[in-house]
């Protein structure tokens, strides 16, 4: 049995997308940065 | 139906978000998307102040003066805020729930690109397209864009993620840098996905919630799927979770 999380993770793989991943654990601005900081080092 | 809750805290969003685009997060945005999108339009003479990393070579060489070339900034850039709000994103086990996440990390993007003279769109879904701003620019754009946010009360509970990205597709048909944003708890979306990434730069935004995850310890449990309204027997909901999470 393949949960809905597995399928996410094998698609954003497939495609070679890194998501950003939001929850209520870290607030949206502070995941933002963290996001862009990543970003700017693989670029 | 949101909650009068939820309204209120879609209120205080744009105050939120102005006062967090003051701090960090507006240059982190400028740094990484700085120079995208930039074009040769043509040269013209060199004034005093330009950068002489600018100059054209070839040109100042046949000319006998200086030279810069000019280039289309990254000041044409277009964000588009595509959102998921169907049902499931109005799920949420802490003060916070996924939508309410969703419209608060939106509302920085759009502040941080509008504030980088940064073209902004909005397109609202669930399974049906709720809402569709058209990118623009500007302060009375940027009200435009924060009534949708705040006042959308969306009318379909599914999730279609490819009616989204077709419609995204078939609307902005220049390239954009694309904010999905989803708990992606749906199917058949991949190839939608595919045909997107192609066109657009799409940078995927996992909504999620620690109780999708991990069910509390509360003994029986009646689960409700709020976008089918489908309800599970408890003892049958407990095993199928056990089982899901056993095959992790």
């Amino acid at each position: 049995m393949t949960t809905l999380r597995q399928q996410q993770r094998r698609i954003f793989a497939t495609l070679g997308l890194s998501p950003l991943e939001l929850n209520p654990s870290v607030s949206p601005a502070a995941a933002l940065l963290r996001f862009f900081h990543q970003q700017e080092q693989r670029r | 139906m949101l909650t009068a809750d939820f309204a209120r805290q879609a209120k205080q969003l744009r105050l939120k978000a102005r006062r967090l685009v003051d701090g960090s997060v507006a240059g982190a945005y400028h740094s990484v998307f700085k120079g995208r999108g930039t074009e040769f339009i043509d040269v013209r003479e060199y004034m005093p102040g330009d950068d002489i990393r600018t100059i054209d070579w070839n040109v100042t060489a046949r000319q006998g003066v200086p030279f810069v070339k000019r280039y289309i900034e990254e000041r044409e850039l277009t964000v588009m805020l595509v959102i998921d709000m169907s049902a499931s994103t109005q799920f949420g086990s802490t003060r916070k729930h996924k939508l309410t996440l969703a419209l608060e990390l939106a509302s920085i993007v759009a502040f941080s690109a509008l504030r980088n003279n940064d073209r902004v769109g909005l397109l609202l879904f669930s399974d049906r397209i709720e809402r569709f701003v058209p990118p623009g620019k500007g302060r009375r754009h940027g009200l435009r864009l924060f009534d949708n946010l705040q006042g959308c009360q969306p009318a379909g509970q599914r999730t279609d993620i490819t009616l989204a990205l077709n419609r995204l597709n078939n609307l902005v048909r220049h390239h954009s840098l694309t904010f999905l944003i989803s708990d992606f708890l749906a199917v058949d979306y991949q190839r939608a996905l595919h045909l997107t990434q192609r066109r657009h730069e799409l940078i995927p935004v996992l909504l999620s919630d620690p109780a999708e995850d991990t069910l509390p310890a509360l003994g029986l449990l009646r689960l409700r799927d709020p976008e089918s309204g489908e309800e599970l027997p408890s003892t049958a909901a407990i095993l199928a979770y056990v089982h899901s999470a056993r095959s992790r």
